[in-house]
């Protein structure tokens, strides 16, 4: 949606939208200066309180860090105490009489004395600790005097940010800017750099890059020499036995899962999607609750459904135990155990887990289908087959692609399902970039850095196949 | 006019939510206020705390109320971890007496987190040690092996051998020959039904321990020669990688022999009890020459600050009762001589719990750093990927 | 043959539905285990029910549970939030850039989670965040934010440009507009967000490893680490709970669709008779 007239937020006779976001964080610091723990500057040491309010009461402050009790004198600190609490106070005052007295809008001189009050009161709310707490009692706590200044409670977070945008509103007023509704996009656009654009680049650096024992990046290419290590295991698959590089062999025989689960899940779930829609606009309802139990599976922990599986197709598991109770067979069959059975075990569960999201973008896609479309293909002489393969299948591709998209590469790296049920025997290229990641040794790390980007381009070039053959690249089909 | 008023309605309410969010504000930050007030200006008399981490599970569990029976200027407050792993990185926490393996605490002697312990404070440990714990290497750094028992006291050891189904597997069980023993898992008569460790360094030490290298090597003949025998038993044994999962396996009857821990061993043989299939199933534990043996040790961390309360738990818990009492819950073997003659004669006779000084000069601790890492993570990733 | 014909969908779906709920099944048969490993039957009790909470294991299995709703109910909100005042602010720009802002904000989603738990641990050790709840939180937030966006979006799409316009026109303010005009009606792609992005932290297990320190644990992380030590029952019990509540939700929440569908299916017929 591209709105044609570009918002206009303030009126005459109203108070602009960033004076009242600096009333708040005005009002914001004032009360934070009561709550305890809750002072702009948080401490991060556990087990330790602190309200100004309480220094106010009593003469003296007493204070625990780990256990070990202090007693503080806030003679020092005195000044910046009052001063936090002047200041806000001074700010809302100037806000909400400024209207009352000169009877006009606060413009940009108001802006920039409540900036430069704000702004004042941020540094004093910060030297306050620094003041109150000295050195040597940081050092005997054995904590850093960084540790004054995280936010531990999710509030206090909270508490932080409208502060911030107070004085961003401050600042905003001050340089005299027009509130356009664009601008509340701006932060997710930092969102976004920080926390899309910037771990790529990060994952892309760390697999050429190391940190050497002096502290300083050096490029090495260590990481890509153990990924390519002449290092040639046996694999079998299929009944062959293959000579194989190993992190080779590793990703092909993850490869291997994804694309039989992605198929899997495509020839099962594609006949239940038509069938579902299809009942869906026979009986004329939205037939959504039915849709919704197939997708209920997916709220029940992935893991415990793979435990589950596993415990039925065990030696001593339901399956087995029935089998044997009803005499078709004498002694257990060693389904997790034997080279096919165990190998299409694992393909099963992995279907069953990711089904409902091949499921749900067909769906939604067969049942948004016109009707008259499949209608018009019959009038003009197709019999059924050809309806459906020539006219619905080919419409049914945007949810196809979509679903695709949805399982092919989550299955590739999703390595829990088969450790669990192959209980440790077989390693996917998930497990390798695991345990890479997480060991001590820096070359190792690095591997696992260079095996994330490496399965990062791979998905890329997949996705850019994948889109070519579909020129729909309208947000994906998988809203409910 | 109607204009003003409605506007003039709409800026009190505002006002008014405004003020209702403040005063809601205050309020909950006053009775925190006063509520943290108490919690800061509370001062416990008398009593002093001793923080113990330690493993789960590890401690029996009227232990700590003897304790403080004993000791009533004592209160023992009590966190846990599940391995040394996560354990090392909270030490930055104050501990007053923390309980790691072996090669941890190497570690954190070499790391200079660890003070060193006045033995004069623990007449206990000096009456009631097994002296046999002198005489250990503990590290490959002789420096740091010797001076482990100044920073530390042997809690509980364990050693790594076979568990099997005596019904089902023939081997001499007086055996302490590794080829002997661990040959079980390599027999291809067993395929499909034994167990090995789904860890590193364990089981790559059962491959060396069958050729008789030492289980620290890193002589890569030997390194490859393990890793092919691991290799081969994976192809032709297709054996159940696992760490707890193979006691309730060996319980059923799904595996007739595994590597396993000697503490296990006693807890196998309850569950096979509680399946009733103790007449089916005739579980041993051998123990082959140079195999693996791991001990957990207490010490006291350098940022302690009941240090006085850590001398004196390390003490009682080395008195003979109380170190009995743990050791029949836990279950593995314990350096406390009078109480190992109060085991049962079965348990205590056990020469692969308690090994003869012969056999048990043989065993090896694993050595940690970080080339042995790095070799031997290599080794096994190997071996997990292939098929 | 036509009658099969006719019934094979339905049976179709009935086979499926089997075999999406044979786990669960097993699963809940299973909490009723009286041995404390979950998958060897030992008899019958509703020990593991009744004691779900108490005990050494119950205390952390509700710990891990809190930490996880918790996360869960944080990371859905706040994404959901971000998402709409995003999409919204976003609904000024041009084309170009509307289209390149969507292509960055669905690069999350094509990554396996796996590379985006890994790329987030990279980021918190660059910022200098210490890995721990902080880290958890916002991971969380960081990878729902592209499925509510997801959600969303098409929503806002596909209204009408100039409701908001009409709105201003008969005299609302620009806040007005959105709020009273506009949330209103993408309020369906709002609750599909939550319900999306709830869904998709309370399960997270890869975003979740990478980005933790030992203190905490969420549910997925918990039942994963019983791997080695066997699963409790009482993971089972506390699955088999939450299935009757989802169950239950998904009930009331359709209860009219069911009413509707009841009386449409009553006047159908009627029709049909007639």
């Amino acid at each position: 949606m591209h709105l044609k007239t570009p918002g206009r937020i303030s009126e005459v006779l109203e108070i602009p939208v960033h004076i009242r976001l600096t009333a708040i964080a005005a009002l914001m610091s004032l009360v934070v200066f009561f709550l305890p723990s809750l002072t702009l500057t948080l401490f991060s040491i556990p087990r330790m309180n602190l309200s100004f309010f309480q220094v106010l009461q009593g003469g003296q402050m007493r204070l625990s860090i780990h256990d070990v009790k202090y007693t503080l004198s806030f003679s020092g600190a005195l000044p910046f105490l009052l001063l936090s609490l002047l200041l806000p106070v001074l700010i809302l005052l100037l806000i909400f009489f400024y209207r009352k007295i000169t009877e006009k809008v606060p413009g940009r001189a108001v802006s920039a004395a409540v900036l430069s009050l704000l702004s004042v009161n941020l540094v004093s709310l910060i030297l306050v600790p620094t003041k109150l707490i000295s050195g040597a009692v940081l050092a005997k706590a054995s904590v850093g005097s960084s540790d004054l200044f995280f936010a531990p409670q999710a509030v206090g977070n909270l508490c932080i940010l409208l502060l911030i945008t107070g004085l961003c509103a401050a600042a905003f007023g001050t340089m005299g800017l027009k509130m356009h509704l664009r601008m509340v996009s701006y932060p997710y656009f930092l969102w976004l750099v920080v926390f899309t654009v910037l771990p790529l680049l990060l994952i892309f650096f760390a697999a050429f890059f190391t940190k050497n024992s002096s502290g300083s990046y050096v490029f090495t290419l260590g990481g890509f020499q153990t990924l390519m290590v002449p290092r040639v295991i046996e694999a079998r698959f299929y009944g062959l036995t293959l000579h194989l590089q190993e992190y080779f062999s590793v990703f092909l025989r993850s490869l291997d899962y994804a694309v039989w689960t992605t198929f899997g899940c495509l020839l099962v779930a594609y006949p239940l999607a038509y069938a579902l829609s299809n009942r869906a606009r026979r009986t004329h309802t939205s037939s959504s609750l039915l849709l919704m139990f197939f997708v209920l599976p997916m709220w029940i922990n992935t893991m415990l459904r793979t435990y589950a599986w596993r415990a039925f197709f065990g030696q001593s598991g339901v399956l087995n135990n029935i089998l044997i109770s009803l005499h078709w067979i004498a002694a257990p069959i060693l389904f997790l155990k034997l080279d096919f059975l165990s190998d299409f075990i694992i393909k099963l569960v992995l279907v069953n887990d990711f089904l409902p999201f091949m499921l749900l973008p067909i769906y939604s896609v067969l049942v948004k289908l016109d009707e008259n479309v499949t209608q018009a293909a019959h009038d003009l002489g197709a019999n059924s087959r050809q309806a459906f393969s020539r006219v619905v299948f080919p419409l049914s591709m945007p949810g196809v692609i979509s679903g695709i998209q949805m399982v092919f590469m989550p299955a590739l790296t999703f390595y829990m399902i088969p450790e669990i049920i192959s209980e440790g025997s077989v390693t996917t290229i998930g497990t390798t970039v695991q345990t890479f990641i997480l060991s001590e040794s820096v070359v190792q790390q690095q591997a696992g850095n260079v095996l994330s980007l490496l399965l990062l381009i791979f998905v890329l070039i997949t996705m850019g196949i994948l889109r070519n053959s579909d020129k729909d690249t309208g947000g994906g089909g998988m809203i409910l | 006019m109607a204009g003003q008023s409605a506007r003039k309605a709409r800026c009190l309410r505002r006002i008014l939510s405004l003020g209702t969010a403040m005063a809601v504000l205050a309020s909950a930050g006053l009775a925190s206020a006063c509520s943290k007030s108490l919690e800061v200006s509370d001062e416990s008399v008398g009593q002093t705390e001793i923080v113990l981490y330690n493993w789960g599970e590890y401690i029996a569990d009227d232990t700590i109320a003897k304790f403080e029976a004993k000791y009533p200027q004592y209160k023992i407050v009590s966190r846990y971890f599940e391995t040394n792993e996560t354990m090392y990185p909270n030490l930055s926490n104050s501990y007053d007496v923390i309980i790691p393996s072996d090669y941890m605490v190497c570690r954190l002697i070499r790391e200079n987190k660890l003070q060193k312990i006045d033995m004069t404070q623990l007449p206990n440990v000096a009456k009631n040690m097994d002296p046999l714990f002198k005489d250990v290497t503990y590290d490959q750094d002789k420096t740091v092996s010797d001076s482990v028992l100044s920073y530390s006291v042997p809690y509980m050891y364990c050693t790594v051998g076979l568990v099997y189904d005596a019904n089902k597997v023939k081997i001499d069980p007086a055996s302490t020959d590794p080829k002997t023993v661990w040959g079980v898992l390599f027999d291809g008569q067993y395929k499909n039904q034994v167990g090995m460790y789904d860890s590193m360094r364990e089981s790559v030490g059962v491959a060396l321990n069958y050729y008789g290298y030492s289980l620290n090597t890193t002589d890569s003949a030997q390194l490859a020669q393990a890793q092919q025998l691991l290799l081969d038993q994976k192809k032709n044994m297709s054996p159940t990688y696992g760490v707890d999962n193979l006691k309730d396996k060996l319980a059923s009857g799904e595996l007739v022999a595994s590597a396993a821990w000697s503490g296990d061993h006693q807890v196998i043989l309850s569950r096979i009890e509680e399946l009733g299939n103790s007449d089916k199933i005739d579980l041993k534990f051998s123990l082959p020459k140079g195999s693996n043996w791991s001990v957990d040790l207490m010490c006291i961390p350098k940022n302690a600050k009941n240090v006085a309360g850590a001398n004196a738990f390390i003490n009682f818990m080395y008195e003979p009762e109380i170190a009995f009492a743990n050791c029949e819950y836990v279950g593995y073997s314990t350096p406390n001589v009078p109480a190992k003659d109060m085991l049962a004669d079965d348990v205590k006779n056990n020469r692969s719990y308690y090994p003869d000084p012969d056999t048990f000069k043989t065993l090896e601790i694993f050595y940690s750093s970080a080339s042995i890492e790095e070799v031997y993570t290599a080794l096994w990733n190997t071996v997990k990927a292939s098929s | 043959m036509r009658k099969l014909r006719r019934y094979f969908p339905n049976l179709y779906i009935g086979l499926i539905f089997v075999f999406l709920y044979l786990p669960i099944v097993v699963l809940i048969v299973f909490s009723f285990n009286s041995v404390p490993k979950s998958f060897i039957w030992g008899g019958f009790t509703l020990d593991n029910y009744a004691k779900l909470f108490s005990g050494n294991d119950g205390g952390e299995l509700l710990a891990a549970l809190l930490t996880t709703l918790r996360v869960a109910g944080i990371a859905s909100i706040s994404s959901t939030f971000l998402a709409v005042v995003s999409c919204l602010g976003l609904s000024y720009f041009s084309k170009k850039i509307q289209s390149l802002v969507l292509n960055v904000t669905y690069i999350p989603n094509i990554m396996p989670e796996l590379v985006t738990g890994i790329s987030f641990m990279l980021l918190f050790a660059f910022l200098g965040i210490q890995k721990g709840q902080v880290t958890l939180v916002l991971a969380h937030i960081a990878f729902c934010v592209p499925f509510a966006v997801l959600s969303i979006n098409p929503k806002l799409r596909q209204l009408d440009r100039n409701l908001s316009e009409a709105a201003q026109d008969l005299g609302a303010t620009q806040f007005q507009a959105i709020t009273k005009v506009i949330l209103p009606e993408i309020m369906p792609g709002i609750v599909s967000s939550i319900l999306l992005t709830f869904t998709l932290s309370v399960d997270d297990y890869l975003v979740s490893n990478f980005n933790v320190d030992s203190t905490v644990q969420t549910l997925p992380m918990k039942i994963y680490s019983m791997a080695k030590f066997g699963v409790n029952p009482k993971m089972n019990a506390l699955t088999a709970i939450m299935f009757l509540v989802i169950f239950l939700l998904l009930l009331a929440a359709n209860v009219r669709t069911i009413a509707e569908s009841r009386e449409k299916k009553k006047k159908y017929r009627e029709v049909i008779r007639k």
